[in-house]
């Protein structure tokens, strides 16, 4: 700002104008002024770092059993306590956070870059191919998103992996419609006429002109969604059809724990709390964006 | 600044056409469906451009002005192909633009630009100044690596605009930078012949000037040919060699500025000049102003016959009835009307 003020050629005076340039740079601003959002960043940002430095936290592999300590309470030695195979819960519940984070985030990605492009090649392109792809995406919608998972995951086999692929692909009609809307606006905007004089592309003017000006709804949902896949992915195991034993995934600790819950509280709990957690933090932050990117909720 | 004449002494105006047609618009009609109802019937048009024909001369501005709704945007995004035409062709250099796509047509757009009216609109806030102006030579591959950033500071530097402001954002200019940016992007590929969709209506006052004559210097250095629309009457009578005006979708006068501006001879222009202000308090006084009774009619349903029929102070019994031709009464005088003789 200042460099254009000093260095202002012609005209001279330099409005401080343009709300949507704007917004970018005050959006970060709003939501490091609110607490909440900020200490949900801050806790989830732990979190990751937690899982990703497992080994240096707690030197225990994640399936070493040790059976001089079964179903051992709390204690320094095993801050979380012992399962009914004498495995330290704080290990599996950080190793575990690598598997039940992995896939979550892993299936938003997919959910985003197809939706995105669905949503793109719908809204941009109009007419028939827009028609079709809506028909085929409220079909989608309309179907019951756990029915859908269900039915793909026994399809393709009980795994981690398939629970990436099922999440990912029945998040992707969300996005598409979210994507178009927002393309359907973008798309009249006067610089995206203006790429069409000079020449561009299709292809260019959806990734280069029109992609980089939706983003907001386009995180603020991703977030949503990421909290929701959070728990799809704990849930899907806890029945059985995720990650399988012994994999120290949340929700397969949690229906491991189910047998000793009231003897042995700590083997459930604590990988409870740990998806408790980065959920909250998930949707408290998906709050505090949705509060600094959408100009009309600031007051 | 300093490359910027402040005033246009220098140039002379053309007095009639030059001779060598560069753009020809022939009978172009442009309608947009209306569709109501549940099934979206089509229920009628609405119908900006309806049939209009000029030529464009190699090097010369023609203004064309009109209300708001007459259609003249239509006209230039028509030209360009940002719109299919309904009807009509528009040849450059006696090629149809309609028969062209794919590559042809991209090379095509190399040498046809457009400056839009709102730079706040036109240009895309997340994109640098730089990457603005350097966003054609990319797309058309005609330079790259250090290549670009030196035609990017030259381009920036032509338009007066300090090469070192590249990395700002559009919201840290003034409206006038924005729009010497804009140009700048215009003038990229070098293209000859320029739409000037009301390229200085959302400028300040102060500013106008500026950039018109930006506008005039470009044209002189690099031969360009403008069309230039505007409904600033005294700001097209300063930058046009021929005016045209249109008035519900159609050409309704054409002609050299100055016989337009003295003896203007369709009732709708003579009523349009009549509106503009002289700034002579004592002429200004006595300025006898032609004030048309009623609202320019809808281009969904346009009245029959001639449509300005309605509120025209000499309408008469042809004018109910047909359409005026649209005819060459003096050389290079064109007018749609009956009563003109």
């Amino acid at each position: 700002m200042t460099n254009a003020r000093q260095a202002g050629v012609a005209g001279s005076q330099v409005q401080p104008a343009a709300k949507r340039a704007r917004q970018r740079r005050s959006a970060w601003r709003t939501l490091r002024r609110n607490p909440i959002a900020m200490a949900a960043l801050v806790g989830f940002v732990l979190l990751i770092l937690a899982v990703i430095l497992a080994p240096l936290i707690t030197p225990i592999p994640p399936n070493a059993h040790d059976y001089d300590h079964l179903l051992e309470p709390p204690t320094w030695a095993h801050p979380f306590g012992t399962d009914d195979l004498g495995r330290d819960i704080l290990s599996r519940v950080l190793w575990g956070g690598r598997e039940s984070l992995r896939v979550a985030v892993m299936a938003i990605a997919v959910a985003i870059s197809g939706g995105t492009v669905v949503g793109l090649v719908s809204g941009y392109f109009g007419g028939w191919v827009d028609a079709l792809i809506m028909r085929i995406v409220d079909v989608l919608l309309a179907f019951p998103s756990i029915l859908l998972l269900l039915s793909i995951v026994a399809a393709l086999g009980p795994n981690l992996g398939t629970v990436l692929i099922a999440l990912g692909v029945s998040a992707i009609p969300g996005f598409s419609r979210l994507v178009r809307g927002s393309v359907l606006a973008a798309k009249n905007y006067e610089y995206v006429t203006a790429a069409r004089v000079l020449g561009a592309s299709d292809a260019y003017i959806m990734f280069t002109q029109i992609l980089p000006n939706i983003m907001p709804p386009l995180i603020i949902y991703a977030t949503v969604g990421l909290g929701n896949a959070i728990l799809i992915t704990a849930g899907l195991s806890y029945i059985g059809l995720g990650a399988q034993p012994p994999s120290p995934e949340w929700g397969a600790m949690l229906n491991a724990g189910r047998t000793h819950l009231r003897d042995a509280w700590w083997i459930s709990v604590f990988p409870g709390l740990a998806i408790f957690l980065a959920v909250l933090f998930v949707n408290l932050l998906s709050d505090g964006l949705r509060d600094a990117l959408d100009p009309k909720l600031r007051q | 600044m300093s490359t910027i004449p402040t005033s246009r002494l220098g140039h002379q105006p053309r007095n009639g056409p030059p001779g060598d047609i560069l753009l020809q618009v022939e009978d172009l009609k442009k309608y947009f469906p209306v569709h109501r109802g549940l099934f979206r019937r089509h229920v009628g048009d609405v119908r900006a451009v309806d049939g209009i024909t000029f030529d464009v001369y190699r090097g010369e501005t023609l203004g064309l002005v009109g209300e708001s709704g007459s259609g003249k945007t239509t006209v230039g995004r028509t030209i360009l192909r940002l719109y299919p035409p309904t009807a009509g062709r528009v040849l450059f250099e006696g090629i149809d633009l309609q028969t062209l796509s794919g590559k042809a047509l991209r090379r095509a757009r190399r040498r046809m630009q457009m400056i839009f009216q709102d730079p706040y609109a036109s240009l895309n806030p997340r994109m640098t100044a730089g990457a603005i102006v350097a966003a054609p030579l990319i797309i058309h591959r005609v330079a790259r690596g250090r290549e670009v950033q030196e035609r990017v500071a030259e381009l920036l530097q032509l338009v007066g605009l300090n090469p070192g402001l590249a990395n700002c954002y559009p919201h840290e200019f003034s409206s006038g930078q924005r729009q010497r940016i804009a140009i700048a992007r215009a003038l990229a590929l070098s293209p000859e012949f320029v739409v000037c969709d009301e390229p200085i209506a959302a400028l300040d006052v102060s500013i106008q000037a500026q950039v018109v004559n930006l506008l005039q210097s470009l044209q002189e250095q690099f031969a360009l040919t403008y069309l230039f629309i505007a409904h600033d009457l005294s700001m097209v009578r300063h930058i046009s060699d021929r005016v045209a005006v249109m008035y519900l979708g159609k050409i309704v006068e054409l002609t050299d500025r100055d016989s337009l501006y003295t003896s203007p001879l369709h009732p709708y222009t003579q009523a349009l000049l009549s509106a503009v202000p002289i700034p002579d308090p004592a002429i200004e006084r006595n300025r006898e102003r032609i004030i048309l009774p009623g609202e320019t009619p809808s281009p969904v349903h346009p009245p029959p016959g001639c449509g300005f029929h309605p509120r025209c102070p000499l309408a008469d019994a042809p004018c109910f009835e047909a359409a005026p031709e649209y005819r060459e009464v003096q050389p290079g005088h064109w007018v749609a009307c009956h009563r003109v003789p």
